[in-house]
Formats: structure tokens, C-alpha cells, sequence
């Protein structure tokens, strides 16, 4: 903190409001002129960035839209298999296009005409991620309703248990949820991913940490108005939470959308395997085919997104704070 | 307080118990199959049919089987035909006087029917040969169930059949509705069906090949057509339209394996089965549904043998099945599976068997061995197969299993990395099993039997093998009688203007590398050493042979014989599984060919190739059971060849070795002249066998199975890094140094981690 | 009378206590349960597993597993490589974050717009985006091509020491946005007045920051850095994508030690691997939940 400037006489009121508003004058202008210059800067340096960002993206939008051949010829050398039978023209050099020469949809045709494979795939995925972000949601709030009201020691201390457990690595829960399933003789079917992607940790940690937000004083009144338990948190809680519960759907979705370690080893049978799998093996077989699946595998968490992005900042917007 | 805290008691053991409950409720129920499902009990009548007997046509017909046979008699050099009628509910036979209408000698029945008025149908083909082509003729006889001609008529006539056409097949469906098929020399095939008067209902022309047909009793009639347009099944089930002329759409029946072959039979509630040599299905083809009745193979049966099969009134389905012996000639079963339920078949203790891809042999061996056992019966799970698309996935889950709770109690393990799960414990010792049994060790091939032993410890039997090898000329091979890399690239680089063989960069190094990775890894210490000289070396000489396989579809290709006569190439990939095929490497190498093994740091080089290889589970709960068909592979019944159909791998067991030599060498004259006993060819080369030649090349057979030493079991992970590392060399991008540091990196990554 | 009062309302309160603590923990129950069930029990079982010495013998050999895991070259470069990493690619992503969010604070125009930009590498999926990575880091790539016209020799980016390099700049990508969000958020929540005040007071920007600013943003600055370490576990998924099983040393990380003993289904060393793991994560969390506790004390209230 400045320390207080020496006074040689104390002001009157009216002498240190004139000083006041002078100096708030003089640095007005004076961060009028740097401000310019520097809103300047950070523009530039912001569209840089979201250049860099948006880049690969746009990249494969677009690398999506075209022909095989063409994407061979420019990314052979990367991309190189070794059942490329006939005679490929490959190019020396990896050009980057950013626009194809051809614009051509037969990558889409094969995807989605042709072999019905990726479409169950994709349906697969969709199947295995809504029961999750629906049901992990429900009883996140629920749970997160009852750490925030009555808190105790014990809570806290399952509390503490929940970060941790939302910190540790796939690898490490795997193992635990693997063991299980086996025991339940759920492998090989889809409750080996819904059951422990529904209980997970994550969801309920985000909501806790918003709904301790909501002032004690809106509840208390709710019961001096005579609501019981489940009223409260059905009418005065849950509506105040419509925001976080959104954004942790759209967090849980993006999470769960992405998921390849939990059905290659929970899912023994391929044709139960989400598209997330399913991608990441055709990166090496068909390179034909895989900026196609990949935009359309894009576009539901872009939907997702652009339409709960509201939902999300505003959910974000309150969840700095970790003790909070 | 104290009814509070009851109460708070009471609720904690209803959670518990509820949770409990809630988690054991759903546990599954993996005990066994429920002794109230449908099971068939399969009853095997003993019809001898006689030695060189071949089965020309069958039908079946109200209970009763009617087989047209052709037998040739050895001793008088004539060939008699008979018409057998069998009851099939008893297996009763009785023979059908057919003197009345003799046929001639290059007559053959090939298809039969029944019409309305319980006459017999046959179709009749004869075939002149003259010196340039066929000419056939078709006759329909009709005769009575005691033998007499009712009449007979030309039918090549009445189905348009001319130069350019022939009659494939003829089906009827018991109510006099004939269908015949007809192939043109133009690839189309034409269905012409004739009404029970003989007259024309309709002609229909299908584009491609007519693999099965089936009429109902309606006159309804269905074809399994192959179709080039359809992709990757190429087989469509249509439905005929006379009156239009055409075929219907395609009808899809999504739980016939898309594989093999598809064959019809009649009876059972819709009147339609279905086969697809897997599994029998009883199918309406309106609504496509179908019932499931069996697996083959749950009744002791194979299913790719079932030529006919039915359904008769009282539920039980017969079956007639032809098997194929690798001696030539066939034996013929006629069986009833009666129809029953899981809880009266005669109880036995259940094992699996788990393997990728179950051999046809191991199949047939698995049938026999149930159908003998009164104790024991093996269920098959087959990996590859369940995972039809993704192959990896099915290893995955096969090791997975195997070192879970989930492992068969009999296992194969060829090609599945078994030192792995040998450090796991998972596979029992199979030693105290032999040593308590009758099996005399000595019986057997020492070197095969103990291939799979470490520390004293036997972990999976061979039963059946072949050796693979390096074949070249003996003159330029003087003086060798194994090497090591080094030593085989120096010998290469002594003939510069020849090939050392037909291989790719990636392929050549398989053989030079895989083979000898103890040169460059030291397990114990974790040293890997991929920099050195010697590795360098083998891949910058692997590079010299490009990625291009020369293969069959290339003009300028040097055909295999000529590529070794003239000095193009050195050595040949050699596979040897019988004494006849030593004769086909000796006509490649002109009478000079040397078998020399693999490259490899010590040892013969001389790799093993098991067709199977049989462990048993440590956890299973029926070793005894287990080792019992392990007894069963190594017994005469599996072992030899004049007992085993499916054998067409080397034998372990001693006796069975000199039988096949025996077989092999036992000359046959005819006339004073030998015959060969066939012909095979290779690329550019045609040898005709003989039984004397084999005699030639019996010491250097033995010497080689003797010899064989090493078990193509090598560790694939390493493998894969390498070769992905080496393509970039290859392809010319990075430096051998540098594609070498990478692997050098790596394969020590995966070395420690492992240690 | 009013003492009768006083305690019946005391009763009718202590009542709806009682209820209320009770609903409250029966709305714990289902997902306590369920993280019982799938993560705690099993966990145990893990514990048992790490200790024992295969699954057919089951004999108890306590800390061998341990000492096995531990003294393995492969888990120890495993270990050393993912602290390294963590190590520069948490504090980097909190810190450029922390940056760009001031810079996005101040008024320039299309903030939203901007936002929206940042958040879409968060949603796009790994498995899409990873091709293009890899042209552009591939040995005859885009980023090598730049480099020859600069007249530098080209680097195996994925294959060498420079790997680690990649993957940093891929996680960045990622997480910057999302972190940036946050501290946006946190950054309009600090009460105007007291920087009005502070800069009264001609205190210089930097100072307002430093001991303003920072104050209250101590708390985010844990939430961030918690999920960004999250988030630096989940970029195994990535390296495995670009490079397999097996990669260069230099992006081996204890992930893939632990996917390649679950492949290879040696359990006990996957699980005295996991304990180990969870040890460090907790020690690392306790820290960190200590020193918020020292910075952002006088804020709470």
C-alpha cells in the first residue's frame, strides 16, 4: 500500500474534492491517449492468438472436402501406408492446403452412404454419453444439495475424497471400474460405461462448489415460509443453479464425447464402440476418410457449445474459488 | 433415544442387505445352460456304403432316403450302380432293383425327384468326349419304386439346352414341380420350371452363379444367387416370379453368417430350413423370420460336411454328411438328431476350448472326441470369429481371458506370445499330466514334443506342425550348414548379381531380424544396442530391396523356376509339410536343392510352424479333462493320416511319420508303368510326384524334423517399432543412424518396462 | 408463556434440523453409493492386488510390487517425465492465461466474439484435431518445411527430445482458453472501490496488481491450476494418438506405463503404480489447498 502523502495543512472538504476531481480529470485524458494504443495491441495480439486457435479447426473443416487422391498427393508423405497398392502420386513436399484444389464430397459419400459402420458408430457414441450427462447431473445435484445444507465434518471429509478421486488419472480409476464390472459381469455390455461415468465425482464437486454460493438467507426464508426438505431444493435451489447445471452438462458432455480409454477396455465388441475409438484407428487406415469423420464427429460438441455458451460462462464465472 | 437408535439400526441392515441383494441379483448367471432348452441327441445309423463307393445323387422322400451309389470294384475293374432306400427313423436300408434299366457306362444320375403319383424322377447324364469338347445329353426317366421304366424323355429338348449351355441341377419338391437350372458359357444361368404334366410354367434368367435353389411345397421358389454387385457378401436370396420372369428383391436374413455355404432342406413348421455349414435355422421367407435350431456342432456334427438334411413329422431333423478323406475317396453318415431337452442328454463335465480361428481339423477332432467321451464335452469359442472385423480386438480379449477368470480350460496357443504368459503362471505343466498317463514319451518326436518347455516345464503340446526353412542351391551353398546374419549377408554379397530372394525391405527383415533379436537386446541387463555396426548393416542391406513386392500381377515378373536356374535369385522361403513337396523344391532347384535354416545365432535355424499348439488353463477346474483330449491329439486316431481326414500337417507321433513315408514311397504300377500320384505346379513349373522320387528325399525329411529347433514365437510389440521405425528409412526420409536411434530408444522403453 | 414459546419454536426448529439433515443425507446417498460402489471398494481391491504376487498364487509379498515398480528404469523415466511436464506446462498455462485475461479485460472490441474463439479448442475433440497436428509436426511437415526455408536442419519433432516441445504447445492450445474464461470471470468480481482507492493513492499499476489484484484472485488461481493439472493427465490421450504404446523416452509418461501393464495384464505392478500415483496426487493437492489457505485467508468473509 502508498503510504499516505504528507499533508502540510489538512484540506477542507472543498479543497480535496476539487484535487480529487482534477486528478481523476488528468488521468482520464491521460488513460484515454494509452488506452488507444494499447486497445490497438491487444486487438492485434487477441486475433493472433485466436488465429492460432481457430487454425486447426479450419483446417480440417476444410481438408474434409477433398477427394482421397488429393489428400494423399499432399499428405503421402506423412500419412504414408503401405497398402496404397496402385500408383499413388505422392508430392515431395507436405503442402498444407488450406483450400482444397478440387472441392469434393466423396469423403462425406463414402462416411455416410456407403457403409452404415461410422453412422452406428456415431450412434453409439450419442448413446453412451446422454444417459451420462443426464443422469450424472441428476444425481450430482442431489448430492450437491446435500453437502451444501448441514454441513458437518464428515462431509467434508467425503468431500475431500471427491477431489481427490476427480484428480487421479484415467489409468488409475480404470482399474477399480474394470474389477467391478467383471464382478457384476457387466464387460462387454454398456452399463460397464454408464454406471461409473453416472457416479463419477466431477459433476458434483462443480455444483457444491456453486451451490454453497446461494445465500443461506434465501433458504431460511423458503422454510420460515414453511417449504419442506425436498421443496426447498426442487423451487429455491435447483432454479438458481439452472446455469451451472448447464455449463457442467456441457463440460460432462465434452468429456464423456472424448472418451477412447474406458470402451476399448470396458467394450470388448467393436460394434458397441463409440466414434471416439473408432477415430482414432482410422487415423491409420483409411487417412481418406478420417476429415470427414473428424468434422462430423466436431459437430455436436459445437453445437453443444454455441448454443450453451452462455450457460457456460456463466457457470464458470462462479466457480473460481476452490473452497468457496 | 434408545428406540431411535434400533430404529437408526434397523435401517443401516435394510441398506446393507438391499445393496447386498442389489449386487449380487446382478451378478449374471454364468453356471451353465438351462437344462430346459431345446437339445438334439444325435443317433448315428451304420450304413456301410462300401470302399470306393461315391454318392451320385440323393432325395429325400416321406421318411425315407433314397441314394443313388456307383462303386468300382477293384478286383474286376467294373463299376456297378445301386439305388439304396433308407428308413431314416431306423436306419433301415433296402436296395431298390434297378436291372431292369440299365445305364450306360458314361451315364451318371445326377439329380433325383419324386412326382405326384410317388414315382421317381431321375435326371440322367451322359457325356461324350470327343477330341475337342462335351457333348451331353439329359434324359428324364421316370420309374416305380420297384425298379420298373415308366417312361422316359428327352429333356434337353424341352429346356432349349444347345453347344453353349449345360443343365447344372435339378430340384423338384415333391409334388411333381421340376426346376432346373441351366448355365450358359456366358456366365448367365437360366431357372426353367416345368409343372408336374411336363408342361413350361416359366424361364428366368439370372445374371450371375445359382449357388442353391429351394421349392416349397407351394411351388414357391427361392434362389441363393452370388451377385458381383453386392459387395462383400456377393449373395442374395431371391424369390421367382414366373409369371413376370423375374426375380424379386433381395431378401435379408441378417443372422446367416455371410461366409461359406448356404444349402436348403424341408420339413418343420414354415417347411423351410436353412444351413450356412454353422448353424441349422428354420425360416419363413415372407417375414424373414427366422427360429435358430442348432449349431451343428453342438449334435457332434460338421457342419461344412451336411450335404441333406430335413426335418421329419415328429420334430427331429436327419442329416445325411459326407466327409472327405485326405486319402481320397469319402465316408458317408446318415444321422438322426432326436429332439430333446439339455436335462436329459447324458450329463458330462463341460470344458471349452478357446483359440483364434479353430482349424478344420481341431474341429473335427473336438466332434470325435465328444462323440467317444462319455465324460467330457468340449464347447468351442472361437475369437476370430466373434470378432469378425477387428482382429486385434479378438487377441486382445483372447490374452485378456486367458490370464482372467474367463480362461478355457484348453487353450491354443500358437502365435500368442507365450513366454508372457508363462512368467504369469497361467498355463499348467503339462509334465506331471504325461508322466501319469500312458503316453510314452519316446513314441514321439523329442524336439516337437518339448518345444514349448522352459525350466523344465512343459507348457503346451504340438500334435501336428510343419518346418519352414531356407532353400537354395546345394553348389552354392557348399560347405554351410547354418549361419548367422552376418555370415548369410556376406555369402549374398559373394554372388553379386543375384538376388539374395524375392522379398521386400519390410519382409527381408522378418527373417533377418525377428529371428535374432537376442543379438541386439539383453534381457537381463536392459542393454539395447541398435547403433552398433551389425544392425546398421542388416537395414542398409534390407534397403537394398525396395518396398515393392514383385508380385503376380507384374509383367517383367521372373517366374520362380527360371529365377533360380538362371542365378537371378539365392534362396526361397520354404514351407514343408510332406515328403511331395521336397520334390517340388528339388524341380525349382534342378536336383541341387539345399535346406538351410534361417539365419539365427545358434541352433539349426530350422523353425517350427505348429498348426496347434494346446496348453491348459492353470485355473481350470478340469485338467484331467483337459489332458484327456491332449491324449486324444496324440493318439493314433488324430495322428495318423489313413485314420485322420483333416491331416495335412506332419505328425508328432513316430509311427504315424513312418506310415505317411510308407504311404508315400509305396510304389503302384500299372501296366509296368508308374503312375504319378499328381501334379503340382509352382509359378512357372509343373512337376509330376512319384512315389519313387519320394524315397530319395526320406533321409533329408527325417533330418530336417529332427533338426527343427525354433518356435516362430517372437515378441511382436518389438516388431512393430522396428518396422515403423525402418519404413521411414526405407522410404528414404531419415538417415539409418537416425531411424536406428529412434528404435534404439524405443525397443529400450519397452525392454525395461518388461524386464 | 414466553418461555414456552421460546422452546417450542427451539423444538419445532430442532425438528426441522433433525429432517433436514436427514434429506440432506439421503440426497448424498445415490451418488455416494455410486462412488462407493466404483471407486472406493474397488480401490481397495487395488490395494489388495499391489500386494500380492500374481493372481493364481495370491501369495501376500507386501511391498515387493512396490519396490519392483519403483526401481523399473521405464517407470522412473515415466515418473520424472510427467513431473517435468506438469511441472512447465501447469504454471505456463495459469500464467499466460492470467495474461491474456488481463489483456482481454481492458476494452477492446469484439470481446465476446474473441471468447467464443478460445473456448472452441476445449470442445473440439482430440481425435479430430490430432491430424492436423501431426502434418504440421510430422518429420516432412509444415513446421520442418519453415524451418529448411530458414535454413535450420528439420526436427523429428515427435520422435526425439523435442517431443515434449509439441505436446506443451498442444496442451496450451487446449486449456488456455478455459482458463482464461476463469480468470476473466474472477478478474470483473474484484470490488471496483478498492482499486479506485489503490490507484488514489498513486499506487502504480504494477503494485495494484500484485497486491490487489492477486489477493483475490488466489482462490482461482487454485481452481485453475487444479484443473489445469487435470487437464495435463488427460494429454496422455493425445500423445498416445500421435505416437502409440511405445513412444520416444521424452514423452513417455506414467499413463502409458500404466496402459501398457494393463495390456500386458500384469495387475500388480498397474496397481502399486496407481497407489503410487494417487500418494503423489494427494500430497500435491494438500499442498495446495495449504498455501491457498495462507494467501487468500483475509479475503474469505
Amino acid at each position: 500500500m502508498a503510504k499516505l502523502r504528507r499533508q502540510t495543512r489538512p484540506l477542507t472538504k472543498e479543497e480535496s474534492l476539487e484535487r480529487w476531481q482534477a486528478a481523476v480529470k488528468k488521468k482520464a485524458t491521460h488513460r484515454k491517449r494509452v488506452s488507444l494504443i494499447r486497445m490497438l495491441i491487444f486487438t492485434t495480439v487477441a486475433v493472433f492468438f485466436a488465429f492460432l486457435f481457430l487454425m486447426p479447426i479450419f483446417l480440417t473443416i476444410t481438408n474434409s472436402f477433398m477427394s482421397a487422391s488429393e489428400i494423399s498427393a499432399n499428405y503421402g508423405q506423412v500419412f504414408a501406408t503401405s497398402d496404397s497398392g496402385g500408383r499413388v502420386f505422392i508430392s515431395e513436399r507436405v503442402n498444407l492446403k488450406f483450400i482444397p484444389d478440387m472441392v469434393s464430397f466423396s469423403q462425406y459419400e463414402t462416411f455416410l452412404l456407403r457403409s452404415p459402420d461410422y453412422l452406428i458408430k456415431f450412434w453409439n457414441s450419442v448413446i453412451l454419453v446422454v444417459p451420462i450427462v443426464v443422469f450424472q447431473l441428476a444425481i450430482a445435484s442431489l448430492a450437491a444439495y446435500g453437502f451444501t445444507r448441514y454441513q458437518g465434518r464428515i462431509k467434508e471429509m467425503i468431500f475431500f475424497l471427491y477431489i481427490i478421486l476427480m484428480l487421479m488419472p484415467y489409468q488409475v480409476t480404470l482399474v477399480p471400474n474394470y474389477l467391478v464390472s467383471e464382478f457384476l459381469n457387466l464387460l462387454d455390455t454398456r452399463w460397464a460405461i454408464w454406471l461409473p461415468g453416472i457416479a463419477s465425482p466431477f459433476a458434483v464437486f462443480l455444483l457444491t462448489k456453486y451451490m454453497r454460493k446461494i445465500p443461506t438467507s434465501l433458504m431460511e426464508a423458503g422454510q420460515i415460509d414453511g417449504a419442506g426438505e425436498w421443496q426447498l431444493f426442487w423451487r429455491i435451489a435447483l432454479p438458481l443453479c439452472k446455469g451451472a447445471i448447464g455449463s457442467v452438462a456441457i463440460l460432462v458432455f465434452i468429456d464423456y464425447w472424448n472418451m477412447v480409454e474406458q470402451p476399448l477396455i470396458l467394450i470388448s465388441d467393436s460394434l458397441y464402440h463409440p466414434l471416439s475409438v473408432f477415430l482414432s484407428k482410422i487415423n491409420e487406415a483409411e487417412i481418406g476418410l478420417a476429415f470427414a469423420v473428424a468434422t462430423i464427429y466436431m459437430i455436436p460438441p459445437i453445437l453443444v457449445f454455441l448454443y450453451g455458451e452462455d450457460y457456460l460462462v456463466e457457470g464458470i464465472t462462479y466457480q473460481g474459488g476452490i473452497k468457496g | 433415544m434408545r428406540s431411535k437408535t434400533i430404529k437408526k439400526l434397523i435401517a443401516i441392515i435394510l441398506i446393507i442387505t438391499m445393496q447386498a441383494t442389489l449386487v449380487t441379483a446382478c451378478r449374471g448367471d454364468n453356471s451353465g445352460i438351462d437344462p430346459d432348452t431345446i437339445a438334439f441327441l444325435p443317433i448315428y445309423h451304420d450304413i456301410e456304403f462300401g470302399d470306393n463307393t461315391w454318392l451320385q445323387s440323393i432325395v429325400e422322400h416321406e421318411g425315407f432316403l433314397y441314394i443313388y451309389t456307383s462303386s468300382w470294384d477293384e478286383a474286376t475293374m467294373e463299376s456297378s450302380s445301386k439305388l439304396s432306400q433308407v428308413e431314416i427313423a431306423t436306419g433301415a436300408i433296402t436296395e431298390i432293383d434297378i436291372s431292369a434299366f440299365a445305364l450306360p457306362d458314361n451315364a451318371n444320375v445326377s439329380n433325383m425327384a419324386f412326382n405326384q403319383q410317388g414315382n421317381m424322377l431321375l435326371l440322367v447324364s451322359t457325356w461324350e468326349f470327343d477330341d475337342f469338347s462335351y457333348t451331353s445329353t439329359h434324359a428324364l426317366y421316370e420309374i416305380t419304386l420297384e425298379g420298373q421304366i415308366v417312361s422316359t424323355s428327352d429333356i434337353g429338348n424341352v429346356l432349349g439346352l444347345d453347344d453353349n449351355s449345360w443343365l447344372q441341377g435339378m430340384n423338384s419338391n415333391g409334388q411333381g414341380m421340376l426346376v432346373f437350372v441351366i448355365g450358359s458359357n456366358m456366365g448367365t444361368y437360366n431357372l426353367v420350371a416345368l409343372n408336374s404334366e411336363g408342361e413350361l410354367i416359366g424361364r428366368i434368367e439370372y445374371s450371375d452363379y445359382i449357388d442353391s435353389l429351394f421349392i416349397s411345397a407351394d411351388g414357391d421358389v427361392y434362389i441363393m444367387g452370388f451377385s458381383r454387385m453386392m459387395g462383400s457378401m456377393g449373395r442374395g436370396l431371391k424369390k421367382a416370379d414366373f409369371a413376370t420372369g423375374s426375380f424379386g428383391s433381395d431378401i435379408e436374413i441378417s443372422e446367416i453368417s455371410p461366409y461359406g455355404n448356404t444349402s436348403f432342406g424341408s420339413g418343420g413348421t414354415t417347411g423351410i430350413l436353412l444351413s450356412d455349414g454353422n448353424t441349422l435355422y428354420e425360416i419363413d421367407l415372407e417375414s424373414t423370420e427366422t427360429l435358430r435350431l442348432l449349431d451343428w456342432i453342438d449334435a457332434d456334427i460338421l457342419g461344412d460336411n451336411v450335404r441333406n438334411f430335413g426335418i421329419l413329422e415328429n420334430g427331429d431333423i436327419w442329416l445325411m454328411s459326407q466327409t472327405y478323406m485326405s486319402q481320397g475317396g469319402s465316408s458317408m453318415e446318415i444321422v438322426t438328431l432326436k429332439r430333446t431337452t439339455h436335462g436329459e442328454l447324458p450329463r458330462r463335465q463341460y470344458l471349452t476350448y478357446g483359440g483364434m480361428w479353430v482349424s478344420q481339423d481341431i474341429k473335427a477332432a473336438i466332434i470325435n472326441f465328444n462323440k467317444r467321451s462319455d465324460r467330457y464335452r468340449i464347447q468351442i469359442v472361437d475369437y476370430a470369429n466373434s470378432f469378425s472385423d477387428d482382429y486385434q480386438a479378438a487377441v486382445n480379449q483372447f490374452r485378456i481371458d486367458i490370464a482372467g477368470n474367463n480362461s478355457p480350460d484348453i487353450i491354443n496357443l500358437a502365435g500368442m506370445g507365450v513366454s508372457q504368459l508363462i512368467n504369469k503362471g497361467v498355463l499348467a505343466d503339462l509334465n506331471p499330466l504325461i508322466d501319469n498317463s500312458n503316453i510314452n514319451r519316446a513314441d514321439y518326436l523329442d524336439n516337437i514334443l518339448n518345444a514349448y518347455s522352459k525350466d523344465d516345464k512343459l507348457y503346451a503340446i504340438i500334435p501336428g506342425f510343419a518346418i519352414t526353412t531356407l532353400i537354395g542351391h546345394g553348389e552354392k551353398l557348399a560347405g554351410i550348414d547354418r549361419w548367422n546374419v552376418t555370415e548369410m549377408i556376406a555369402w549374398a554379397e559373394s554372388f553379386p548379381e543375384a538376388t539374395l530372394m524375392r522379398a521386400t525391405a519390410s519382409s527381408l527383415m522378418y527373417t533377418l531380424v525377428y529371428l535374432a533379436l537376442d543379438r541386439f537386446i539383453n534381457w537381463e541387463t536392459g542393454e539395447v544396442d541398435f547403433t552398433g555396426n551389425e544392425f546398421i548393416s542388416i537395414m542398409e542391406f534390407a534397403a537394398t530391396f525396395g518396398e515393392q513386392w514383385d508380385d503376380w500381377g507384374n509383367p517383367d515378373r521372373i517366374g520362380t523356376h527360371e529365377g533360380f536356374r538362371d542365378g537371378h535369385y539365392l534362396l526361397l522361403d520354404g514351407y514343408l509339410y510332406s515328403l511331395e513337396s521336397m520334390q517340388l523344391n528339388d524341380a525349382l532347384f534342378d536336383g541341387d536343392a539345399k535346406y538351410i535354416g534361417a539365419p539365427v545365432e545358434n541352433g539349426s535355424g530350422i523353425m517350427i510352424n505348429p498348426s496347434t499348439a494346446i496348453g491348459i488353463s492353470n485355473r481350470s477346474k478340469h485338467k484331467d479333462g483337459a489332458f484327456a483330449f491332449i491324449e486324444y491329439l496324440l493318439s493314433d486316431d488324430f495322428q495318423s493320416k489313413s485314420k485322420n481326414p483333416f491331416s495335412y500337417f506332419i505328425p508328432v507321433k513316430h509311427s504315424a511319420i513312418e506310415e505317411i513315408i510308407a504311404e508315400a514311397t509305396n510304389v503302384q504300377m500299372n501296366d509296368g508303368i508308374e503312375w504319378s500320384r499328381t501334379s503340382w505346379g509352382y509359378d512357372d513349373i509343373t512337376v509330376e510326384i512319384f512315389s519313387s522320387r519320394n524315397k530319395e528325399f526320406v533321409d533329408e525329411f527325417y533330418r530336417l524334423i529332427m533338426a527343427a529347433d525354433e518356435l516362430q514365437d517372437y515378441d511382436e510389440q518389438i516388431i512393430n517399432i522396428i518396422q515403423e521405425e525402418a519404413e521411414s528409412f526405407f522410404a528414404g526420409s531419415k538417415s539409418a543412424m537416425a531411424a536406428a536411434e529412434i528404435i534404439e530408444n524405443r525397443v529400450r522403453l519397452y525392454v525395461n518396462e518388461n524386464r | 408463556m414466553k418461555k414456552n414459546l421460546r422452546s417450542l419454536r427451539k423444538k419445532s426448529e430442532l425438528k426441522h434440523k433433525e429432517r433436514g439433515k436427514r434429506f440432506s443425507i439421503a440426497c448424498l446417498l445415490p451418488s455416494v453409493f455410486g462412488v462407493v460402489l466404483f471407486f472406493i471398494a474397488p480401490f481397495f481391491y487395488v490395494i489388495y492386488y499391489s500386494m500380492i504376487d500374481n493372481p493364481i498364487n495370491r501369495e501376500f509379498v507386501f511391498m515387493d510390487n512396490f519396490a519392483i515398480v519403483s526401481g523399473n528404469a521405464a517407470f522412473q523415466q515415466a515418473a520424472s517425465n510427467t513431473l517435468k511436464f506438469s511441472g512447465i506446462a501447469v504454471p505456463l498455462a495459469v500464467i499466460l492465461a492470467l495474461m491474456l485475461a488481463l489483456m482481454l479485460n481492458s476494452r477492446i472490441p469484439f470481446r465476446s466474439q474473441f471468447r467464443t474463439f478460445f473456448l472452441t479448442p476445449m470442445m473440439v475433440p482430440i481425435a479430430s484435431i490430432v491430424l492436423i497436428w501431426q502434418v504440421l509436426f510430422h518429420f516432412n511437415g509444415i513446421v520442418n518445411e519453415m524451418m529448411l526455408l530458414g535454413n535450420m536442419t528439420k526436427i523429428d519433432w515427435f520422435k526425439s527430445d523435442y517431443a515434449p516441445i509439441v505436446v506443451v504447445i498442444l496442451f496450451l492450445w487446449k486449456t488456455l482458453g478455459y482458463n482464461m474464461i476463469l480468470f476473466m470471470a474472477a478478474l470483473s468480481s474484484i470490488p471496483k472501490e478498492i482499486i479506485e482507492v489503490a490507484s488514489m493513492e498513486s499506487a502504480r499499476p504494477f503494485q495494484i496488481f500484485w497486491l490487489v489484484k492477486l489477493r483475490y484472485l488466489s482462490a482461482t488461481i487454485l481452481f485453475v491450476t487444479i484443473m489445469s493439472l487435470i487437464n495435463s493427465f488427460k494429454v496422455f490421450r493425445e500423445i498416445y494418438l500421435l505416437t502409440g504404446d511405445y513412444p520416444f523416452d521424452s514423452v513417455y509418461m506414467l499413463q502409458h506405463y500404466m496402459n501398457n501393464m494393463f495390456g500386458r495384464l500384469d495387475y500388480q505392478r498397474l496397481s502399486a503404480a496407481a497407489i503410487m500415483m494417487s500418494i503423489a496426487m494427494v500430497i500435491i493437492i494438500g499442498v495446495m489447498f495449504l498455501t491457498e489457505n495462507y494467501f487468500g485467508r483475509d479475503i474469505e468473509g
